[in-house]
């Protein structure tokens, strides 16, 4: 992540899109549209929900552009708001039926017999863990982001999102160990 | 914002869930997929861009048809507001007269003294002489 870090490029497009050149904004969507979706597929539980997310997510910026700062980095602005629009996506269609959830996620590849045991597992653990723990686990331990930087993603103190990322692994071990009882 | 010295280095993760949490999380690789994203992203932007204007401009015309039947109805909800504020006001002053002219009874308590006094202008002693004379 850039963090506070301002691209020339995207500053550029800022003003443009800030003057209504739809050419601006066009030009944020293509470059920032793959950490968006990192973040919303951080959240909710499926490809197609993140996909929304991050529509809804382009779209509430689009709309709260005129509050944009322009001295601020244009990535953590949009990914806060991406952020909020997958944690409401979650709420709205949180399933409590994990078996469902395992179902429904697809499988991005093939694998042994006892890591597809596993991986279906975890599906199931990660879909019962509240949508931030998910967040913070999928942030740090997939896409490498800091504590810090989660924090400012998910609109939290960095020793936050370090609590919340050492008790949302206690918890993941837990529910894991459950389900194999 | 450097946040090097975290968790992340002394303890990054099940090294057995790492890997399958990064295959369930990987984002889509082909470009196409991205291409087609952005597309419907904009699609999305711009047909909320036209909704917008649509709506504006329908608020304007329709703002525009009701403005004089508006005004008219305010001014008169403005009157009728007015003419009961000043009837409200009437009344409480009323109230407030009966209130001040009207004379207070005070209650008597048990085993007070029944003080009577004596008029000071005259008037009912020469009644009092009166009804002796009569009586005697």
């Amino acid at each position: 992540m850039t963090g506070g870090v301002r691209n020339p490029e995207e500053k550029e497009l800022v003003g443009f899109a800030l003057e209504g050149n739809p050419r601006g904004f066009a030009g944020l969507v293509r470059m920032h549209q793959r950490r968006a979706y990192t973040v919303a597929r951080s959240i909710v539980l499926s490809h197609e929900d993140a996909e929304d997310a991050v529509q809804e997510g382009f779209l509430r910026a689009y709309q709260a552009l005129d509050r944009f700062d322009p001295g601020q980095p244009f990535g953590a602005w949009l990914s806060r708001i991406v952020a909020n629009a997958a944690l409401d996506l979650a709420r709205r269609k949180k399933v409590r039926n994990a078996e469902e959830l395992s179902d429904a996620m697809p499988s991005p590849f093939r694998d042994p017999a006892e890591d597809a045991e596993l991986r279906a597992r975890l599906k199931s653990a990660l879909a019962r863990l509240p949508e931030r723990s998910r967040a913070v686990i999928v942030l740090h331990d997939v896409e490498g982001f800091t504590h810090a930087e989660i924090g400012e993603l998910l609109g939290i103190p960095g020793g936050t999102a370090r609590s919340d990322l050492h008790h949302a692994r206690q918890r993941l071990r837990g529910l894991l160990e459950n389900m194999r009882d | 914002m450097d946040d090097r010295n975290d968790m992340r280095l002394t303890d990054p993760g099940d090294p057995k869930l790492v890997p399958l949490l990064r295959a369930i999380y990987a984002p889509p690789a082909d470009e196409a997929y991205w291409e087609g994203l952005e597309t419907r992203v904009l699609s999305l932007l711009a047909s909320n861009r036209l909704g917008i204007v649509q709506l504006q401009s329908s608020l304007w015309s329709v703002l525009e048809r009701w403005a004089t039947p508006g005004l008219a109805a305010a001014g008169i909800l403005f009157i009728a507001a007015g003419l009961f504020l000043a009837q409200r006001d009437d009344d409480e002053l009323e109230t407030v007269y009966e209130e001040v002219t009207e004379p207070v009874v005070v209650e008597e308590l048990p085993g007070a003294v029944h003080v009577v006094t004596a008029p000071r202008d005259g008037s009912s002693q020469r009644e009092a002489i009166f009804r002796y004379v009569l009586s005697h």
